[in-house]
């Protein structure tokens, strides 16, 4: 460790609020300069293999701690397998080659050698710690462990159970609840950063699952060490290279991108009923999406200070030591490297103050977009971050992981002293503007966990509240669709199929052969659509042609001699069912709720099957992973005939007027029965039809 | 602002560790004032900062029938000023709080007697008096003056046993610290006390009302103990802080808050001659007062096992104490070294039987010193038994583990692996930061010796692994013990 002379701490002499003329005791003090600050001094390195180490020497006790952290986490879990990331690295330290899992545990209890996995939604973390005086003991557990795991099965199981009772004491505590269900509202069930495990997505996960996730991850470019303490740093470069050389592997570093999180447009207010509860947890925020690195972080670090920031703050003053509504009240935006964050008011209050706690906190909110805040305000927050600064060297080892989380997200490893230059420059105005952009008191949702009956009536005022149930199902209710890759895979399908005009009219000339007592029939049909309410059909058929005009909310079917008006229901199910087929999907993808199912292989054919839903239909798609196209649909109609499980092959795919369709579909019942066959002659987009083609 | 529960069970851990490590207790500078406060100071300059802890030797154990919560009580309002900070004007301030105590002590003669609407008026007439006083108040002003000199880590917090608070600060603003403490120990104004109640009756819902584990430690607290203070938690009854007044406080203040009765604790980068000068400069200011003596109460002797069970939405927990002498009984070390071999490493068969090769619980662990350590106490195992496990079942158990540790003895084995993990916990308690001055200013309060905390491997080293057994198992009878069980009736 190096000393250097630290000059930026401002020692700020004047104390604001002084009750009478002359000067307290408190406010007569001269306070010394600072003394030295030692400034850890990290060194980088890597090893032969290309795994990345950083170490911090610091021989202050006889202590080490090492951490292995690899580049995987809960966010890639399948959703049918949610967990398995997070039990591959909790098992990763309960046995090796060497020593089995009672063997390990012993040896590592016997010599006081700490040895912790886990993982988190983009890291998977190995750590230990132990006295120095155990470095070779300690060496050789850590590396077999990274190296040579071979998850035993009984530790397997025990983790397992474990987790799943863990998932049924999930529901115990309010203030876990609210966490939890709040992030999910504000960033979207299906953010998968937030992915939870349930009893069927562990129950799902086997060994094999657990050794592949191993092997994928775990190798040594994907791979950064991290040790902290009491040790010589040119021994243990050569300790890691002798363990690590021989340890190589052709695959690169994986870095795991961010994902946007997608909130479901729903409720406003939600509630979780807890009727043995005499206390409601409220929470009340949004999204954001502001990063550290952002050029409005700094004026946010002093927003947060003066809103919430402590004992000071406004929400604090005013929520607890003014009203005495809350024991701890809080308010602050979350702010992170690289993902989306979210503005958190909170306030655990009696039952029968849930309103007027909530009420309290948003109006702290509004008053800080609205009115700037004082000089005094921003001179206290100012002078709290800069005094306090010194506390960063408080422990050496957060200097040696605060490096490398700047190495890893791409920040300026210099970044804590350029924040605090950019904060040194903040004004009011700043501050303003920020609060402005970021709290958004018109867009706030509520969550309250408490005894609903006792609040609820209170709480009408804010908007119709949607209720939460806390089931703890121990079966998936219906399908696990991740609507994430869903969305991807679909959106290859339509850059493969489609010119990039955007298509609002279509012109479709055909021949159904339809399979029907009477044999196979060849009829000419045309259909013209002007999306998404404009639909014509008409067939040419030995007895004349028959026609279904469809105009909006009105519609008609005709044929030769007769004439009639269609009922509203098969209007709208005729409009349905054009936009929920392969070129109602081309007008307007956005409407179709996409989810990947699963991968699956039909002879020889690998596909990522996806579930599509609309207005309450739903269809199974296969995609063919070499074309990006669909081969194959089923769908479960229900007809007059009853329920029928009908699939459509999409055949022939070429280029219609530059856009990819399939020239055959041909429709059968899932027991072969054949319905109907579909071959287009010509298809054309967005070509001119006259709307008296619409008129009837 | 917190209660000191948890700790307690860090505690019991940490104070096994003290060896002397590097000399490091012979560092600790003891500094007797002349107004009988207690000053100690352990030195490290590897940052400018230090950590400040001051205790006080007053607890939830010091309270009367009545005044339940009362220590716990204070402790908050210790947050509030003094006649210089906190306030515009102390003199015109002083006049409403005086009338706001007595229109008070009115409405609880009117809550007495049954009379609602007397009752109605005058908390109309006190809120219309806080709201007069709060125009003199500078809110949270002693907070604000620590936290723009760039403190951290303020807070507080009440066990049985003792009070603590701290704070750190960048060292050169170590004057501030003496200065600001000796007026809050001095002079303390309770203002805004109506409304720190709220917040207080807050807090119990929050940590013991809605909470699965405090409801389970009240329970048990209450069904162990029948005579000794410690059957009730901290937080107090939900009656005795309702009725609490601000004189019930000054006068609780008053007796144990002397400066004989205080012991200030520093660490970090501190000069000895410098923070000797400023401790006579402004902790000298703290009266001194009548010494407070331990409690004299003695729980009887339990002669049948007790149960109960505390039906809440959660899912199951188990508590199974046993009474066990207090931490300067002869015996409390073998009981803790028992503790230790018996149930705190993955490797103890509490753990390995319970967790590992039964799968029945998710988790095990067991200690003495709850809900103290200054008075005879309980050795406790608490247990969440695995999702579709009978609690029962898990009992048994526990039994049949405890029985067969206690015949099979302590093996070479596990007496040095016990050594081992006693060194590492030590060592690393050392760099804990504010929690060293913290353990260190705890076992003084608890056993009037901060020496005991660096003495820890010494005592295990005159320890005897057959006496540990053979001292412990007078106490492992179930006529001695509670169980106490929280789970959803009919789940």
């Amino acid at each position: 460790m190096k000393k250097l002379i630290i000059i930026l701490f401002v020692a700020t002499l004047l104390i604001a609020g002084c009750s009478s003329n002359k000067l307290r005791t408190i406010d007569k003090i001269k306070y010394p300069p600072l003394n030295e600050v030692k400034i850890p001094d990290v060194v980088t390195h890597t090893l032969s293999n290309g795994m990345k180490v950083y170490f911090l020497v610091d021989n202050k006790l006889p202590l080490v701690q090492i951490q292995a952290q690899a580049h995987c986490g809960t966010i890639t879990d399948p959703l049918d397998k949610v967990g398995l990331a997070s039990l591959a690295s909790n098992c990763l330290s309960s046995s090796t080659a060497k020593y089995g899992a009672e063997e390990l545990r012993e040896i590592l209890t016997d010599n006081a050698i700490g040895l912790n996995s886990y993982a988190t939604s983009r890291h998977s973390s190995l750590s230990m710690d132990y006295l120095t005086e155990d470095e070779e003991l300690a060496f050789d557990i850590f590396t077999d462990v990274l190296r040579n795991p071979t998850f035993d099965e009984s530790e397997f199981e025990t983790t397992k159970t474990r987790k799943i009772s863990q998932i049924y004491r999930r529901n115990d505590e309010a203030s876990s609840i609210a966490f939890r269900e709040f992030q999910k509202i504000i960033f979207g069930e299906n953010y998968p950063q937030l992915k939870q495990e349930e009893i069927y997505t562990l129950n799902a996960i086997t060994l094999d699952d657990v050794r592949n996730f191993y092997a994928e991850n775990y190798y040594p470019k994907n791979i950064t060490l991290t040790i902290h303490g009491k040790f010589d740093l040119e021994h243990m470069k050569n300790l890691l290279e002798n363990k690590f050389a021989t340890w190589g592997s052709p695959l690169e570093y994986k870095k795991i991108a961010r994902v946007k999180p997608v909130p479901e447009n729903g409720a406003k207010v939600y509630i979780v009923d807890k009727q043995d509860a005499s206390q409601t947890w409220v929470l009340i925020g949004h999204k954001s999406e502001l990063l550290l690195k952002d050029d409005d972080y700094p004026a946010m670090v002093l927003l947060n200070e003066i809103l919430g920031g402590g004992f000071n703050s406004r929400v604090y003053k005013s929520v607890r030591a003014e009203k005495g509504l809350s024991y701890s009240p809080g308010a602050f935006l979350s702010v992170s490297y690289d993902s989306a964050g979210a503005l958190y008011l909170m306030a655990p209050t009696a039952t029968q103050h849930t309103y007027t706690a909530a009420k309290a906190l948003v109006d702290e909110l509004t008053l800080i977009t609205q009115e700037k805040v004082t000089k005094e305000e921003l001179a206290f927050a100012k002078d709290t971050y800069f005094n306090s600064l010194v506390f960063r060297y408080e422990s050496p080892e957060s200097s040696l992981y605060s490096i490398r989380n700047y190495d890893y997200y791409g920040y300026d490893r210099n970044f804590p002293n350029i924040l605090k230059d950019k904060i040194a420059k903040v004004t009011i105005n700043d501050v303003y503007r920020v609060a402005q952009k970021y709290l958004k008191p018109d867009e706030l949702i509520y969550l309250f966990v408490g005894n609903k009956n006792e609040f609820a009536d209170n709480i009408a005022s804010l908007g119709t509240a949607k209720i939460i149930e806390l089931a703890i199902n121990e079966t998936p209710e219906g399908d696990i669709v991740d609507p994430v890759k869903g969305k991807e895979i679909f959106s290859k399908f339509l850059n493969t199929v489609k010119s990039k005009k955007l298509i609002t009219s279509l012109s479709t000339t055909s021949i159904i052969t339809s399979a029907t007592p009477m044999g196979d029939l060849d009829m000419n049909k045309t259909t013209n659509i002007i999306f998404p309410d404009k639909i014509s059909d008409s067939i040419e058929s030995p007895m004349g042609n028959i026609s279904v005009k469809i105009n909006g909310s009105k519609g008609i079917q005709a044929m030769p001699g007769n004439s009639m008006d269609l009922p509203g229901e098969h209007i709208s199910a005729i409009i349905n069912q054009t936009m929920f087929s392969y070129f109602g999907w081309l007008y307007d993808p956005a409407s179709v709720q996409v989810g990947y199912l699963q991968d699956d292989v039909v002879g020889e054919i690998a596909y990522k099957v996806l579930k599509l839903e609309h207005k309450g239909s739903t269809m199974k798609l296969w995609m063919n992973v070499k074309t990006n196209l669909p081969d194959f649909s089923i769908e479960n109609l229900d007809t007059p005939q009853g329920a029928m499980k009908v699939k459509s092959e999409f055949k022939d795919y070429r280029e219609f007027d530059s856009v990819m369709c399939p020239a055959t579909i041909n429709s059968v019942l899932t027991d072969g029965t054949p319905l109907n066959k579909t071959v287009f002659k010509t298809i054309q987009f967005n070509k001119e039809i006259s709307p008296e083609e619409f008129e009837f | 602002m917190k209660r000191i529960i948890l700790f307690i069970a860090l505690l019991s851990m940490f104070s096994l560790y003290g060896v002397e490590f590097e000399k490091m207790g012979e560092h600790v500078k003891e500094i007797k004032l002349e107004n009988g406060a207690t000053l100690l100071l352990l030195e490290d300059d590897s940052a400018p900062i230090v950590h400040c802890i001051t205790m006080a030797n007053v607890g939830g154990v010091d309270e009367t029938p009545g005044i339940t919560g009362i220590a716990h009580f204070l402790e908050h309002l210790a947050f509030k000023g003094t006649s210089t900070i906190g306030t515009t004007n102390y003199e015109a301030e002083k006049v409403i709080l005086d009338q706001e105590d007595a229109v008070f002590a009115k409405l609880l003669q009117a809550k007495k007697i049954g009379n609602d609407i007397l009752a109605a008026e005058l908390q109309k007439e006190l809120n219309e008096l806080e709201l007069e006083a709060s125009k003199f108040v500078v809110n949270n002003e002693f907070s604000a003056i620590y936290t723009k000199n760039g403190g951290q880590n303020f807070n507080a917090g009440t066990s049985q046993d003792f009070t603590m608070y701290q704070i750190s600060l960048p060292s050169n603003k170590l004057e501030l610290w003496f200065a600001m403490e000796s007026e809050r120990f001095s002079d303390p104004v309770f203002r805004e006390f109506y409304k720190e109640r709220q917040v207080i009756l807050d807090e119990r819902l929050m940590t013991e009302v809605n909470s699965a584990q405090g409801r389970l430690m009240k329970q048990m607290m209450g069904t162990a103990f029948k005579v000794h203070p410690y059957k009730v938690t901290t937080i107090g009854e939900k009656e005795d802080i309702e009725n609490i007044t601000r004189q019930d406080v000054k006068e609780f203040f008053n007796k144990y808050y002397g400066a004989n009765n205080l012991t200030f604790v520093l660490y970090g980068d501190i000069d000895e001659g410098k923070a000797t000068q400023f401790a006579h400069e402004y902790l000298t200011k703290i009266p001194a007062r009548e010494k407070s003596l331990p409690i004299n109460i003695k729980e009887p002797t339990q002669i049948e096992e007790r149960r109960f069970t505390v039906d809440y939405d959660a899912s199951p927990q188990v508590m199974i104490s046993y009474h066990v002498p207090a931490k300067s009984h002869q015996d409390s070390d073998s009981i803790d070294a028992f503790a230790t071999m018996f149930g705190q490493s993955e490797t103890s068969p509490l753990l390995k039987t319970l967790v590992y090769d039964k799968k029945l619980a998710l988790y095990a662990y067991c200690f003495a010193g709850l809900p103290g350590m200054k008075y005879d106490n309980l050795f406790t195992i608490i247990l969440a038994p695995n999702n579709g496990v009978d609690v029962e079942e898990c009992i048994t158990e526990v039994d049949n583990i405890l029985a067969d540790f206690i015949a099979t003895g302590i093996s070479e084995k596990q007496f040095t692996t016990y050594r081992k993990i006693a060194k590492k916990s030590y060592i690393t308690s050392l760099n804990a930061g504010i929690y060293l001055p913290m353990q260190i200013g705890m076992m003084k309060n608890i056993t009037g010796s901060h020496a005991e905390f660096f003495q820890g491997l010494e005592k295990i080293d005159q320890l005897n692994p057959s006496e540990i057994i053979q001292i412990t198992n007078k106490y492992i009878v179930p006529t001695n013990r509670t169980i106490g069980i929280l789970e959803k009736a009919g789940k």
